[in-house]
């Protein structure tokens, strides 16, 4: 009985005295995170949108692993004209490792350079002896001032090389850049001249 | 006078009536707080490596079919919502959740996988393109709760199965959608059953009341406790919808104990008893839960099944009274047991040893309280399969070990750790031979010496100064003697306690000859061997005393894995991880573990390494295991340590790198060599992933040329001992051996560079 008076109390004066409730101030939902799943039955299928280019196949081939800001280009093609092995990603990747390059370059071009790196390490689980995600993922760290990683990486893409100058050129670069942005001038020109073509062949 | 009355009577209605509003007014603040509060409890979520696929992956269609069904995906006939799947023969028409990944979103899609001989074909999206990858989303491995905690495995609304809600509904607040907050009608009925009794025994509760009282109350049952609770539940739901509500009763309603963890919520509870994911519960498994909500301990299914059978079909009564299944449905779920898994058997941290690693390497970065209450998610390399072959190899070995060797069953132990040797990362982890159990993590804490697998370091130190060491140099298997600083005399034997004379360095490794390696060591200097354990990764050097060449250091599995991926890696260096990267609770990217490489050991000597340790694989001491393979060129070696207590073995293709070891735990002698022990449960777990070979011959710039390996000589075909071995530029034999045809040409500097 009790029970219902009290109730009773409280109905009148949550209802009488109102000053409890107020319209528009209704608490945010449960508080729960969002769980990741996204999409839901919402016929979100198909892709993201995301910048990817379809015509992956009859992209130009480029002899440098991104179309810009990187180190100098050296005297290239012309100057090796008998090499007749991979000179880019595209020569040597299989469709899975480009397209996450491709969505890794999208990514650093927005400024994304930890997303870039991830997508690159992603592509670097399906291809692992591929020097040019190497060499983009020094290229990375370069760009994240991570200059020892970034030499550690091109050392990793020299490693893969077997003499390949469109590998040991870049490679060669991303280790002078590091060492110039680090001040070591001596490291930086040894670098230089190792990046020559001749001499890294030799190297 | 009756209007001072009145005015007297209004003022005390007033007062009276202030502070009862000031007193709701405090409740509905400690209301708000505790559901804030509540954000704040909830254990750090750990997922496994997500699954990615494409074109050239090799999976066979059963292979991913079985990775689907681990995540809780499940076959239809037609595939359109995400989570389903249909295989017809190499065909596999998938509908895939989307993921809020660490680097970007992955959407939900519909393909059509196809496969051909070498795993996946290609992948086709619903309006014909090629997807060139897609990753599934991760399966949660684990969570880390507080050591006195509650965990859950939080749902959403959606995500529960439609009779779960209205089976609870039904069994415990038939007006829930209607009421506000209180039943009057239950309330009603409590209070005549109250007062027959004349006391409360009867409780009316609604499920806002009950969340109520899980969230604030104790158990006490009084007057002012039950008014309390009747008006926070009313406050309740003035501020939540009834999904809110019913959503948070779901993940908060205790259903059970778990040792020292409380079992809250749905989610949590259908793993913990059922072992399978909430959405597939099957109609008496659902019965079964709902039936619990009204005393987890008296209706607990382990201890009491008869009461808990009682309850259960009970339940499915009520379902079949208000036509949530048929009646023969009802029929089919009172029959079956009640399907509650053994106790122990793979907790909802179904993978404790990796669960632990990740806690562990965590710990270095976060507070406990953030990781046992910040909800935040943890993507690791955690690879599902890896681990299952792992545990299975471990098992089944060591039961065929026990069997085959007449020793007593259930007595040995083992530990493992695979890795990824490229990347670093850790893909599987087991901590003793029952795997699903939390308890003592060998595969991190076992400190064990570590035998021979300390000799590869021996010789990689060698190696690495071409100009004194090639692979064919021979050096003595002879007796050692030594006087130790404190007194003692050291003199170790070989295993075979024979002597074999001068051998190539390679076969004395191969062989595992402890007087050649000692010998070897002290030419090539104590504190070199001791470094090459930095170089490869190891945070800890080991003092550079003698009987460090034959292993008489102690590591966990762990830190051999490291060392041994290091030298499959081809001294290329890097730390290994378990985490990839932390995002927060609302799945903003926190953290990432970028991957590092560090300077080794010079990679030219590391592939001459590699090479010798193919020798062990080869006609050495691992020869045993070369039936299990494919290909030949797999390295590793062999460990045994005094009086056989530890077997050891360590060893790697070119992609993956894994260390076992087997013994006991009391550390008496387990009677078993590395070849006999650790190495068979090594090749059953290795043969199961189909290691990539390692490149013997053309790593590290180092030359492979023939020679006869007992004279250190060169040979040509005329040899009949002859073997192709690589040496580093300027490093390789220059005599040649007197079974070559060159041999009698003269040997002299000349007459090389005239050639024949």
């Amino acid at each position: 009985m009790k029970h219902f008076v009290t109730s009773l109390l409280l109905g009148l004066l949550l209802g009488g005295c109102g000053t409890l409730r107020q319209e528009g101030q209704r608490e945010p939902v449960w508080p729960y995170p969002e769980p990741p799943v996204v999409g839901d039955d919402s016929g979100a299928y198909g892709d993201s949108g995301r910048a990817r280019s379809s015509s992956r196949q009859t992209a130009p081939v480029e002899s440098r692993p991104w179309g810009e800001a990187e180190p100098p280009p050296p005297s290239e093609p012309e100057a090796i004209p008998s090499f007749s092995g991979p000179r880019n990603l595209r020569d040597v990747a299989g469709p899975a490792a480009i397209a996450l390059a491709d969505q890794a370059a999208a990514q650093r071009q927005q400024g994304d350079l930890q997303g870039a790196a991830a997508q690159l390490e992603r592509a670097l689980r399906i291809e692992p002896r591929n020097a040019f995600l190497w060499l983009l993922l020094g290229q990375i760290h370069l760009e994240q001032a991570d200059t020892d990683q970034a030499r550690q990486m091109a050392r990793r893409a020299r490693s893969l090389a077997s003499s390949n100058p469109y590998v040991l050129g870049p490679a060669w670069r991303i280790a002078e850049a590091a060492w110039r942005a680090e001040g070591n001038q001596a490291e930086a020109a040894e670098a230089t001249r190792a990046s020559h073509p001749a001499g890294a062949m030799t190297r | 006078m009756r209007h001072r009355l009145l005015v007297v009577g209004l003022v005390v209605v007033c007062l009276a009536a202030s502070a009862l509003a000031l007193y709701t007014f405090r409740l509905d603040a400690e209301l708000r707080a505790r559901f804030d509060g509540v954000r704040w409890a909830l254990p750090a979520q750990i997922y496994a490596a997500p699954l990615e696929l494409y074109a050239g992956k090799r999976l066979g269609p059963q292979d991913v079919v079985h990775e689907l069904r681990r995540i809780g995906y499940r076959t239809r006939s037609t595939v359109e919502r995400p989570g389903t799947y249909s295989l017809r023969g190499d065909s596999l028409e998938l509908a895939s959740r989307g993921f809020q990944f660490w680097d970007g979103v992955e959407p939900a899609r519909r393909v059509t996988i196809g496969f051909g001989d070498g795993g996946i074909r290609g992948i086709q999206s619903q309006d014909g393109g090629t997807v060139p990858i897609m990753r599934l989303d991760p399966m949660l491995i684990g969570s880390i709760f507080p050591k006195h905690g509650e965990d859950r495995v939080l749902v959403r609304l959606e995500d529960v199965p439609p009779l779960l809600i209205q089976t609870l509904i039904a069994v415990e607040d038939g007006d829930f959608y209607s009421h506000y907050g209180i039943d009057w009608s239950g309330i009603a009925r409590a209070a005549w059953a109250n007062v027959q009794a004349g006391g409360v025994v009867q409780g009316g509760s609604t499920i806002t009341q009950q969340l109520i009282k899980n969230f604030f109350l104790s158990s006490e049952r009084t007057w002012v406790r039950k008014a309390k609770e009747a008006l926070m539940a009313i406050l309740l739901e003035i501020h939540y919808s009834k999904e809110e509500i019913l959503e948070a009763y779901l993940n908060e309603v205790y259903l059970g104990q778990d040792g020292p963890r409380a079992v809250h919520g749905v989610g949590l509870a259908s793993v913990f008893y059922f072992g399978k994911p909430l959405s597939e519960l099957l109609p008496e498994e659902i019965a079964l839960l709902i039936g619990i909500v009204k005393g987890p301990s008296y209706y607990n299914p382990r201890r009491n099944p008869e009461r808990a059978l009682a309850r259960r079909n009970l339940v499915i009564n009520r379902m079949e009274e208000d036509q949530l299944i048929a009646p023969e449905e009802a029929r089919q779920a009172a029959e079956a047991d009640l399907g509650v898994r053994a106790r122990g058997d793979r907790g909802t941290s179904q993978y404790p040893a990796y669960v632990d690693l990740v806690r562990r390497q965590l710990q270095a970065q976060y507070r406990e309280e953030d990781l046992t209450s910040e909800g935040l998610r943890i993507f690791t390399a955690f690879d599902p399969r890896v681990q299952a072959v792992a545990e299975q190899a471990i098992r089944e070995g060591l039961d065929a070990i026990e069997r085959g060797r007449d020793i007593e069953s259930g007595t040995l132990e083992s530990a493992a750790v695979v890795t990824s040797v490229e990347t670093g990362e850790i893909l599987a982890l087991v901590g003793g031979r029952q795997a699903g159990y939390a308890g003592f993590n060998r595969a991190l804490d076992a400190k064990r010496p570590i035998g021979s697998l300390a000799k590869p370091l021996v010789y990689l130190a060698a190696l690495s100064e071409p100009e004194r060491y090639r692979l064919t140099t021979l050096i003595p298997d002879a007796p050692v003697r030594l006087d130790m600083p404190n007194g003692s005399v050291w003199m170790p034997e070989n295993y075979d306690q024979e002597l074999h004379g001068d051998v190539p360095i390679f076969e004395a490794l191969s062989k595992s000859y402890n007087l050649a390696t000692v010998h070897l060591a002290l030419d090539v200097g104590m504190q070199d061997v001791a470094r090459q354990y930095v170089l490869l990764g190891d945070d800890t050097k080991p003092a550079p005393l003698p009987s460090l060449a034959l292993g008489a250091v102690e590591r966990s599995p762990l830190e051999v894995a490291q060392l041994y991926n290091s030298i499959g890696a081809g001294g290329f260096v890097t730390p290994l991880q378990a985490i990839r990267d932390v995002q927060d609770r609302e799945g903003q990217p926190l953290e990432r573990f970028a991957r590092k490489l560090r300077g080794g050991p010079d990679a030219g000597a590391v592939s001459l390494l590699q090479w010798a340790m193919n020798r062990v694989m080869i006609d050495g001491t691992a020869r045993s295991a070369a039936r299990y393979f494919r290909s030949s060129a797999l390295a590793g070696k062999t460990g045994t340590t005094d009086e056989l207590r530890d077997s050891w073995f360590a060893g790697f293709g070119s992609d993956v790198q894994a260390t076992v070891w087997v013994g006991r735990d009391d550390n008496k002698p387990a009677a078993l060599t590395g070849a006999s022990g650790a190495l068979q449960l090594w090749a059953r777990l290795m043969a199961s992933l189909d290691p990539r070979p390692v490149d013997l011959y053309g790593a590290g710039g180092a030359e492979p040329t023939w020679v006869v390996p007992a004279m250190d000589a060169l040979a040509d075909t005329e040899c009949q001992d002859r073997l192709l071995v690589p040496y580093l530029p300027g490093s390789a034999p220059v005599e040649w051996a007197p079974c070559a045809r060159q041999a009698e040409q003269g040997n002299g500097f000349w007459e090389r560079l005239f050639g024949s």
